[in-house]
């Protein structure tokens, strides 16, 4: 398997809606951003493509990818279009990693976009009860849909089930005051959704309950942007970094795993439903291929869907024992001056989450951070679908210049 | 004459038509109202067997492998992958795998596999459903063996509005059986065993006619001359509250569009709330007709709200808190203390 490098990042600005960008304007966007970034010309110099859109119905069209060949750059070259839930950004870059690493490709272009607010309860007279059900039509048909699940209904199961084997973790003020943390990192990400957004531990515990027990000030929020990045073989990257004059990020780990659909008693055959199992294999999987431990990694931007379920990935990820949770904040692990950075960009929760594409801002941050603050370990997460069973890792690292 | 339902309800079907509306970059742009629809004759397939037994037997199958004797409920899939069946010798090439599973008839009896989240803000669908709570539950074998798989189930309770604290892990629960059934998941849900008669319990099928609903339902109105002074004291804070919000930009957005007759009740006397053209109007107490009913017995509960901004859901799931109904103007009225606080009102 060959190394594999990314060379550029492209972001647009989340924003809860742009009603004056369709998704081909903000993928183009983003490509745009990303050849700048890399100083590579796409059109002449990328080989492939793989494009993460989440959700067909969210952009009003079947096949969206269709319309942008032509946009990004990739005319008559080959462009796969991912599809993995929540996980969708995580997952096409995994298949781009794979791209390249396996010679069939040495420039690879990632693209991740998503429009959603076009989506309208005529009834509610508000956008957000039709994104709802677009996501809640992802549920088995026949078992589990005719039911009402949707997106926080089955994370909020897979949090209160973890709260049924563990009483008294995920204590409802660590979790504020995640949320307050976060916050404060989104000031610093000039491409956020909410980075002039103040919000108080105790505006979290005075929100109401979206689905018991999550509060509507600890979920992530509906997101239109686009992110787009570079992978490239190691002869690539190494060309680009001395092109671009600044040191090689390379992607040491990757891993990914999909826990079954149906419920049961058995982690082998069935979901578990207390606990975020894809986590913990894709992170030991991920760490494993990098030949590092969890002790290692500096920085994470990890996917923090809803506030309780990015405290239970840390504890699945082994950042703390599973159902000492509290200890993330309670000891001052992922608070100011603790010994590891989580989502300095604000995570999904205050920098945005744009489905297709939300991983892929996270990879843009750890990659920033990384240059910024002078580290060497980062690791990006993904996770997503029903009960958080889909799950992704990678470990990147900042090479020598 | 039998109640017909469209699976789209009238409401939800847009009128053609568009708006305009100004951009960041202040040029304008159009929303079209647009629609992606596909009528569905959605086959049940290999689920039909199960659905079936619902509908016209009662009965919940699940589906056994008889290698390592796991039992999946629901029945989803019909064959265990790892395992193998028997050697055939007639046979060149052996079946690795995939072992055909066999069908067993469930008791209507079962427990939770987790404590259900309740659900207070629904996909479009599923808006005056809310609050709900779908639960994952193992049920009993006759022979009294637990599922190793767990079925996703409504949970409801005989006792008014879902509610935390309700259902909860490891509670045991029945399987009860609507009296018209069409042949599907919503054929059934599943009610504390805590909660209904040891006759009920011992009843197979239990149907949805045999229990007594909303046993404790409280919204009668009582006045209790000790709390007068606290009910008036209430009132005023509402028409503060009410001040506010003709300040907030933010505030008079959220109640944009919208209208409704809100009844508050406590033991120190009523009044009515309007929310009528994004304002809140604070009335007399001969509100008539209203659409939902807010009902504490002492009237410091509602300062929480209106003083605190703390959410009128969760005065509601903690069970200090009566309503009627919960719904979209219950949502609404929850945004409103933080738009104040960031419209600085
Ligand atoms: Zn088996």
């Amino acid at each position: 398997m060959r190394k594999v490098g990314i060379v550029g990042a492209g972001m647009v600005e989340c924003r809860g809606r742009h009603i004056e960008k369709s998704y081909p304007e903000l993928a183009q966007l983003a490509v745009m951003e990303c050849a700048k970034d890399a100083q590579v010309d796409v059109v002449r110099e990328a080989d492939s493509g793989v494009i993460g859109i989440y959700n067909d119905i969210l952009q009003s069209q079947a096949i969206p990818e269709s319309t942008l060949q032509g946009h990004i750059g990739l005319a008559n070259k080959s462009l796969t279009r991912v599809s993995s839930g929540g996980a969708t950004g995580a997952y096409a870059m995994a298949v781009a990693h794979d791209r390249v690493a396996s010679g069939r490709s040495d420039i690879c272009l990632v693209l991740g976009v998503e429009k959603a607010l076009d989506c309208y309860d005529f009834e509610a007279e508000s956008a957000t009860p039709a994104v709802v059900q677009a996501i809640g039509y992802s549920w088995d048909p026949w078992f589990e849909r005719p039911l009402g699940e949707h997106a926080s209904s089955s994370y909020a199961q897979v949090i209160i089930a973890y709260m049924d084997r563990h009483p008294g973790d995920l204590d409802p003020m660590v979790r504020a005051r995640v949320v307050e943390l976060l916050c404060g990192h989104a000031k610093n990400n000039p491409y956020a959704q909410r980075r002039g957004e103040t919000v108080t531990a105790e505006e979290v515990l005075n929100s109401r309950y979206i689905v018991h027990p999550v509060h509507q000030l600890e979920t992530c929020v509906y997101t239109e942007a686009a992110c787009a990045l570079i992978f490239a073989s190691e002869k690539m990257t190494r060309e680009i970094a001395r092109r671009r004059n600044r040191e090689p990020m390379w992607i040491r780990g990757v891993a990914e795993a999909n826990e079954p659909y149906f419920v049961g008693d058995d982690i082998d055959y069935y979901k578990a439903i207390n606990r975020i199992h894809s986590d913990y294999l894709v992170t030991k999987k991920a760490l494993k291929m990098a030949r590092l431990s969890i002790d290692d990694i500096q920085v994470i931007e990890l996917h923090d869907a809803y506030i309780p379920q990015m405290l239970i990935t840390l504890a699945e990820m082994g950042v703390v024992p599973v159902g000492r949770a509290n200890d993330l904040v309670n000891e001052g692990i992922i608070m100011p001056g603790g010994k590891l950075l989580v989502n300095p960009s604000g995570g999904l929760m205050f920098g945005g989450h744009f489905v297709g594409g939300s991983n892929m801002m996270s990879t843009w941050s750890v990659m920033r951070e990384l240059r910024g603050r002078d580290l060497q370990f980062g690791l990006v997460h993904g996770t997503g679908a029903i009960n958080s069973n889909y799950g992704v890792a990678f470990v990147i690292e900042r090479g020598e210049s | 004459m039998k109640e017909t339902k469209k699976i789209i309800p009238d409401v939800m079907i847009p009128y053609k038509g568009s708006k305009i509306e100004k951009g960041r970059d202040g040029a304008e742009y159009i929303l079209r109202n647009d629609a992606m629809y596909t009528g569905y004759e959605h086959s049940q397939a290999e689920h039909s067997e199960f659905f079936l037994s619902l509908k016209n037997n009662c009965v919940i199958l699940g589906r056994i492998c008889p290698s390592c004797e796991k039992i999946d409920v629901p029945p989803a899939k019909l064959r265990c992958p790892p395992c193998s069946p028997p050697v055939d010798p007639t046979k060149h090439l052996q079946q690795i795998g995939f072992r055909e599973m066999v069908v067993v008839a469930l008791s209507d009896r079962g427990f939770l596999e987790a404590t259900p989240p309740v659900v207070c803000f629904a996909p479009a669908n599923f808006k005056s459903e809310v609050p709900y709570a779908n639960g994952y539950v193992r049920l009993y074998t006759k022979e009294g063996t637990a599922t190793n798989g767990a079925m996703k189930i409504r949970i409801r309770t005989t006792t008014g509005l879902m509610r935390p604290g309700i259902a909860k892990w490891k509670d045991e629960v029945k399987i009860v059986f609507r009296d018209e059934r069409e042949g599907s998941i919503c054929d059934i849900f599943a009610v504390p065993a805590s909660e209904l008669a040891e006759e009920q319990l011992q009843k197979s099928p239990l149907f949805e006619s045999d229990i007594e609903w909303d046993r404790d339902m409280d919204l009668n109105i009582r006045v209790d001359d000790s709390f007068t002074q606290s009910g008036d004291f209430l009132r005023k804070e509402w028409m503060i509250f009410a001040s506010r919000i003709e300040r907030s930009k933010r505030a008079q957005k959220d109640l944009a569009n919208w209208s409704s007759r809100i009844l508050v009740a406590t033991l120190g006397g009523d009044f009515g709330l309007l929310i009528v053209d994004g304002a809140l109007v604070v009335d007399g107490c001969d509100l008539f007709d209203p659409d939902i009913i807010l009902r504490v017995d002492d009237p410091k509960t509602l300062l929480r709200y209106v003083h605190d901004g703390y959410a009128l859901t969760n005065l509601f799931l903690e069970g200090s808190l009566h309503l009627n109904v919960l719904n979209e103007t219950i949502f609404k009225m929850d945004r409103l203390p933080r738009s104040l606080k960031r419209d600085g009102v």
